[in-house]
């Protein structure tokens, strides 16, 4: 115990020496917002590649990219059925001011990143109002990104739209939320925010019911469920 | 395409990376949208597995093995231009490190690092998957084996990411059984299910018909027809058979119960073909349905509850459930009027089935409780004998074209066709191993 307390002492310590050189994190005064700003392109037949930009050269080169995490290889013998393999979360708590260091650090640095990717554009499709939509990811404690995708693209891809005839409304839209416990099974299905039609109600949850199992939460993502909420919009064409 | 992933500055995100080896959280909390189908799929890159050893694997055939099963789990895109890949692969194995934003460059999402190492008798597959947004290592498998299996070493990888990243079994393992008469006589024969590793199952120098699996994918029972007379086997993989039942009449279309232990088949051993639920060894034939009409191809709900077959007692031939027991069948197929060789979802939803439509056979599924019909395939060839994969998602299916038949698997959500077989000879009533 008295040695966690010291090696905790000292990553503070460090963690504090660090921050006086991270350029910007004492020169701006308002936090940046935990939310991005995500556009959704509907694709057709095939998936477009959303254009990544160019990497900056001169950022690039010399730059230490992060120590490569040596990964934990769990070695099997064919023909063996390979078991799911699920190592067990080791869960820390630490003091509280650390969280809250860690959290304004990670928000000022999520804003710098906000800023810089306001200049190049993710690349917009001109297409219909009915094949566009915009989203909120809110990632600032659950830095997955392809979890994230891939709930989405099954959600999408089981979710039957009800006969558009019974909508009257240009737009409307249900918002179910759910939660996925660390095996990837979802419980807690409910309507949040019903758009006033039971059928398109019952079909968001019937998506979500079809979609699962979700993939099992990330190991070194350290909670034992993730709270997830959808918005299901059906627009007239 | 998720933007937050693209643009983190290499500070930036070394110091993101302490800040989370530091931080624990509270609960975690997102928020999706999702309007009309987005199709949207996770982008992997797949550089040249590294060799180690005196291995004399192919590591672009690896590559192709892991691309193929990533590329058609319904999951996964992979990134298509393989010069990018292949110079930013040998930047990584030079600098000995991974170039994260390189690889993100690139579009990717995902990367699978492979290496196969070993001798000439024994090989071991091994490979890591990194989150590319993050620059950290997802999980790494390896797997041992000898050296003709390396195939299964990179299926079974492959079903690995798809069971970590989707939660989803994949079914890069599977095999299908078919039947062919290459040979001349009429054999069941057995391959991957990305056509692979083709060998012959039966030498029975006769007509076999309608293959399907124990639970297992170990064991097949099928019937064939020799000196005229019908009667069902059951063999192993290695083609060592017993015969089952040889009732007068038909012994056909033989379907194992989810647990193995019992079997539906149609009989005509007391007039016309009715279906009969029999002991998995063939004996104790207990008849399941009773009329004039022709009752035929059953299989069972994947909870061993419930049973589908075909009966032309409406004058056409449709798609009828009914209890395991008996019971009064309800028709499901309300459109069409010659709907056949129904298979019912491992998820337990849709059936799917083959029906004529406009002269032509097609592909179809029916959910159970609505009624819901939609067609999977359509132009022109024959398309018939559809049989699920176990995820539930893929279904495979024979397609008779210019006097040739091979057979195709179809993702029910992406509705393209992948053919699966070229070789010479026709192949015929395809079945999917679980």
């Amino acid at each position: 115990m008295n040695r966690f307390l010291i090696i905790s002492a000292s990553a503070h310590v460090v963690l504090l020496f660090i921050l006086p050189f991270i350029p910007g994190i004492f020169t701006e005064e308002e936090m940046g917002l935990d939310v991005y700003s995500v556009e959704l392109v509907e694709i057709r037949s095939r998936p477009v590649r959303v254009e990544t930009p160019e990497p900056e050269p001169e950022v690039e080169e010399n730059v230490e990219t992060p120590p490569e995490p040596a990964p934990e290889i769990v070695e099997e013998r064919i023909p063996e059925e390979p078991a799911p393999q699920r190592r067990v979360a080791v869960r820390r708590d630490p003091p509280e001011e650390r969280e809250s260091l860690a959290d304004r650090l990670a928000e000022r640095l999520r804003s710098q990143d906000e800023e810089r990717t306001d200049e190049p554009e993710v690349e917009q499709q001109p297409v219909e109002p009915v094949a566009s939509a915009s989203a909120t990811v809110t990632v600032s404690r659950f830095p997955y990104a392809w979890y994230l995708s891939i709930i989405q693209g099954k959600v999408s891809s089981h979710w039957r739209q009800p006969s558009s005839r019974l909508i009257t409304q240009d737009q409307l839209s249900t918002q179910v939320s759910f939660r996925i416990r660390r095996d990837g099974s979802a419980e807690l299905v409910t309507v949040r925010r019903s758009s006033g039609l039971p059928n398109v109600d019952q079909s968001a949850v019937k998506a979500v019911r079809d979609s699962t199992p979700f993939p099992p939460l990330p190991d070194d993502y350290m909670e034992d469920h993730l709270d997830v909420t959808i918005d299901f919009t059906v627009k007239q064409e | 395409m998720l933007e937050m992933k693209r643009r983190r500055a290499p500070l930036a995100q070394l110091a993101l990376s302490l800040m989370l080896l530091a931080a624990v959280t509270a609960s975690a909390q997102v928020h999706l949208n999702v309007s009309k189908a987005f199709g949207q799929k996770v982008i992997v890159a797949v550089p040249l597995f590294e060799l180690e050893g005196g291995t004399i694997v192919d590591p672009v055939a690896a590559r192709d093995v892991l691309e193929f099963d990533l590329g058609h789990s319904g999951f996964f895109d992979i990134v298509g231009n393989r010069e990018f890949v292949d110079e930013t692969e040998i930047d990584d194995r030079i600098s000995a490190r991974i170039a994260f934003q390189e690889w993100s460059a690139l579009g990717a999402e995902i990367l699978v690092k492979g290496k196969i190492g070993g001798d000439l008798t024994e090989v071991y597959v091994e490979a890591t998957i990194y989150d590319l947004a993050q620059g950290k290592a997802i999980f790494g498998r390896r797997y041992v084996g000898s050296r003709e299996r390396w195939r299964d070493a990179v299926h079974s990888i492959s079903d690995d990411i798809v069971f970590k990243l989707t939660g989803e079994t994949g079914i890069a393992k599977t095999k299908i059984a078919f039947t062919s008469s290459v040979t001349g006589s009429k054999e069941v024969y057995v391959m991957d299910y990305d056509g692979e590793n083709l060998r012959r199952v039966t030498r029975q120098n006769a007509i076999a018909l309608s293959p399907d699996w124990f639970p297992g994918g170990e064991e097949i029972v099928y019937t064939i027809i020799k000196e005229g007379r019908h009667q069902c086997w059951r063999t192993t993989i290695a083609g060592s058979g017993t015969k089952l039942t040889a009732f007068p009449g038909l012994n056909d279309f033989a379907s194992p119960s989810p647990r193995g232990d019992e079997i539906l088949m149609s009989l005509s051993k007391d007039g016309n073909p009715e279906i009969y639920r029999l002991r998995a060894d063939g004996t104790d034939p207990r008849r399941l349905t009773f009329g004039r009409s022709t009752e035929s191809s059953p299989c069972w709900s994947p909870d061993g509850r419930r049973v589908a077959f075909v009966s032309d007692r409406a004058g056409v031939p449709q798609v009828y459930v009914m209890g395991a027991s008996g019971g009064t069948p309800r028709r499901v197929t309300l459109q069409g009027n010659y709907n056949t060789s129904p298979d019912w979802s491992p998820k337990g939803d849709l059936i799917v089935y083959t029906s004529r439509v406009g002269g032509t056979f097609q592909i179809c599924t029916v959910d159970v409780e609505t009624g819901e019909t939609i067609r999977l395939t359509s132009g022109a060839g024959q398309k018939e004998d559809p049989s699920w994969a176990r995820d539930g998602r893929h279904v495979v299916y024979s397609v008779k074209q210019g006097g040739k038949t091979d057979l195709y698997m179809i993702d029910i959500y992406e509705l393209e066709p992948v053919r699966l077989t070229s070789g010479a000879g026709d192949y015929l009533s395809p079945a999917w191993s679980d």
